[in-house]
């Protein structure tokens, strides 16, 4: 009798030690899809403000360079695999809008003002979160009829510069910094034997006459003594045109002062 | 199956066991679901905030002079008189100099709102700039604080006349209405303008005046024949009945003044057009929710010296260009509620201050 009680207690105790295991289970289970559900909405509230911050950058900017790409990917890793799919509305020179749907052909392409830049990106699997919800312990895994949390993330902005100077803008900038610092310029010269505005492939050099020159940089530059490029007609070295578009780079030392400036005058529209 | 496990149990009662799991396993599904729900909505929420907020700051970023003769004039006159010389009228860069002195700048109210419900539309994915009319009935109230007025909207109206280019413009555009920014000092209106300058009028009856030759629809100014100007900054030349209006005292009519036109346009009943045409008043999008919007909640702190630090954005944005936005009532999904929750409510504004780009 005694023996019969003992079994019928151990049976007791195998069954409480089960159901404890299976309620431990489903304990950790959900314990783990709450962490997982905030690490995910976490995540996707950080990948949204990389998104917009990228679109933010390259509507200030007016153009998506591939170093500017890279940097994204690079921000965007750190929240898991990512398909990024970039795409533009611009107006061409005839003023047709067209869209672009390949970042090959976005790259490193300067937008006009009142372009569009659009930004989205998914995620290349399902993320841990999608996948624990989704896990059947009794039946086999069927993930489509499950819900399919996937980040996915999209922003759109117009582009509010086109990433250029004006003209009557490098002259302020030579004429306020050429007396202490080299200022480099590189302008159009329109070609009367093909009848286009060609880049001539040559430095000016606008600097303070203590200035000696760098042997590197000035090798092919035309030196300009003086530093006011108002004195400089259409027809002479060193002409900018007013309403022409131009590039800035700076150089910056240690404490990030401006040692040079480089400005170079882009093709018309 | 319960009998064995009773019997194996010794004959006790299993019912405290099966209620506590059954309780705990339901209150763990009723939390997760509701933080789940919570984490949507929240997602939601945020997205739609960064959507308008993308879309005010783009529409700032992109702000063009009006091109309306009478504001034209104004625009340029300050540039003139600021630079000597007038050329390239239209750049921005070149009027910042007249702005930084007077902010004498009318804004290109229609190009702003092309550009903003544009960048709008596309971060909520709709297609389509006709979509615009369905759409507005979730921003009840835009409006563009520039030299002298705050401009206000709350409806648009199908417009087929005539654009710069000749054809008809056949969109839908915001029907604005001008308010001038004064402030009282005793029974003396002072108008106020974003730069230093004030000003009251020697003859408040007498009639204000057209541009010559009068532009067909232009709001009517008072002449400036009949203004006595004040400088805020000059000690000298700052009184009105005695009483100096002092720079700090301008902001703070000005955000007084701006606080209370928004506050009333975004409480008041609203009359929309619909797409149709057809005209009605609502009180808010979300008819369920009797709400009051309460906007820059300055007037507490504006006296107080130590709070002045935490003087809201309204007061700030004040003193520049403003396009301020409300959207509320739009939809946001839920997992719990079978029925859409018009809930999302926020208040935007950007502000921009033109400045040369060497300085």
């Amino acid at each position: 009798m005694k023996l019969i009680n003992r079994r019928k207690s151990e049976k007791g105790q195998i069954a409480d030690i089960m159901m404890f295991f299976f309620f431990i289970v489903f304990v950790i289970y959900f314990i783990i899809l709450f962490t997982s559900m905030q690490f995910f909405f976490r995540a996707q509230k950080m990948v949204d403000n990389v998104v917009r911050d990228e679109v933010e950058i390259i509507r200030t900017k007016g153009i998506f360079t591939q170093s500017e790409y890279e940097s994204f990917l690079a921000k965007l890793s750190k929240y898991g695999n990512y398909n990024v799919n970039v795409f533009a509305e611009k107006q061409d020179n005839a003023g047709q809008r067209g869209k672009l749907f390949s970042i090959e052909t976005i790259k490193d392409q300067p937008f006009k003002v009142g372009d569009f830049i659009q930004i989205l990106v998914e995620s290349s699997k399902p993320p841990l979160f999608s996948v624990i919800l989704n896990t059947n312990f009794l039946f086999s895994s069927n993930h489509k009829n499950g819900s399919d949390f996937r980040m996915q993330s999209l922003a759109s902005g117009m582009i509010c510069s086109d990433g250029f100077i004006k003209g009557v803008e490098v002259i302020n900038l030579i004429t306020k910094n050429a007396s202490s610092i080299p200022v480099r310029l590189k302008t159009l010269k329109y070609s009367t034997t093909s009848n286009t505005e060609d880049m001539v492939d040559k430095w000016y050099l606008y600097g303070p006459s203590s200035y000696t020159g760098d042997a590197a940089k000035d090798s092919n530059t035309t030196p300009i003594t003086d530093y006011n490029p108002t004195a400089h007609t259409e027809n002479t070295d060193g002409w900018i045109n007013y309403e022409g578009r131009y590039t800035m780079d700076v150089t910056l030392n240690d404490s990030y002062a401006i040692t040079e400036m480089y400005f170079t005058e882009m093709l018309p529209y | 199956m319960l009998k064995k496990l009773k019997r194996s149990r010794g004959g006790g009662s299993i019912f405290p066991i099966i209620l506590m799991i059954i309780v705990t396993s339901v209150s763990i599904l009723t939390i997760f679901m509701i933080n789940l729900d919570t984490n949507l909505r929240s997602l939601q929420k945020d997205r739609y905030i960064k959507a308008v907020d993308m879309a005010v700051n783009t529409a700032m970023a992109n702000i063009e002079l009006s091109d309306s003769v009478d504001d034209l004039n104004s625009n340029l006159n300050a540039q003139q008189n600021e630079m000597g010389i007038l050329y390239e009228a239209s750049s921005l860069d070149l009027l910042a100099a007249g702005y930084s002195v007077q902010k004498r700048i009318m804004v290109n109210k229609e190009a702003l709102m092309d550009t903003f419900y544009s960048t709008l539309l596309k971060n909520f994915q709709i297609k389509g700039l006709d979509k615009v009319a369905s759409f507005q009935r979730y921003i009840p109230l835009k409006a563009i604080l520039q030299y002298d007025t705050i401009s206000v909207s709350t409806g648009m109206h199908y417009d087929t006349s005539l654009g710069y280019n000749g054809f008809p413009k056949n969109k839908y555009v915001d029907d604005w209405q001008d308010i001038r920014l004064s402030f009282k000092v005793g029974t003396t209106d002072v108008f106020m303008t974003l730069g230093d300058e004030c000003y009251t009028l020697i003859d408040p009856t007498a009639p204000m005046v057209a541009s010559v030759p009068a532009i067909p629809g232009e709001i009517l100014r008072f002449s400036d024949a009949n203004k006595t100007k004040i400088d805020v900054t000059d000690p000298a030349n700052n009184s009105v009945g005695g009483v100096q209006i002092t720079p700090e005292r301008k902001n703070e009519e000005m955000a007084m003044k701006v606080q209370s036109v928004l506050r009333a346009y975004a409480n008041s009943p609203k009359l929309i057009k619909n797409e149709l045409g057809v005209s009605s008043y609502y009180q808010n999008a979300n008819k369920n929710v009797n709400y009051q919007m309460s906007i820059a909640e300055v007037d507490n702190v504006l006296h107080d010296k130590n709070t002045a630090d935490k003087i809201n954005g309204a007061i700030n944005a004040a003193k520049d260009v403003t396009f301020y936005c409300l959207v509320e009532g739009l939809p946001m999904k839920s997992l719990l509620k079978g029925q859409i929750n018009n809930s999302f409510s926020t208040f935007s504004y950007g502000g921009a201050a033109l400045k040369r780009a060497d300085e």
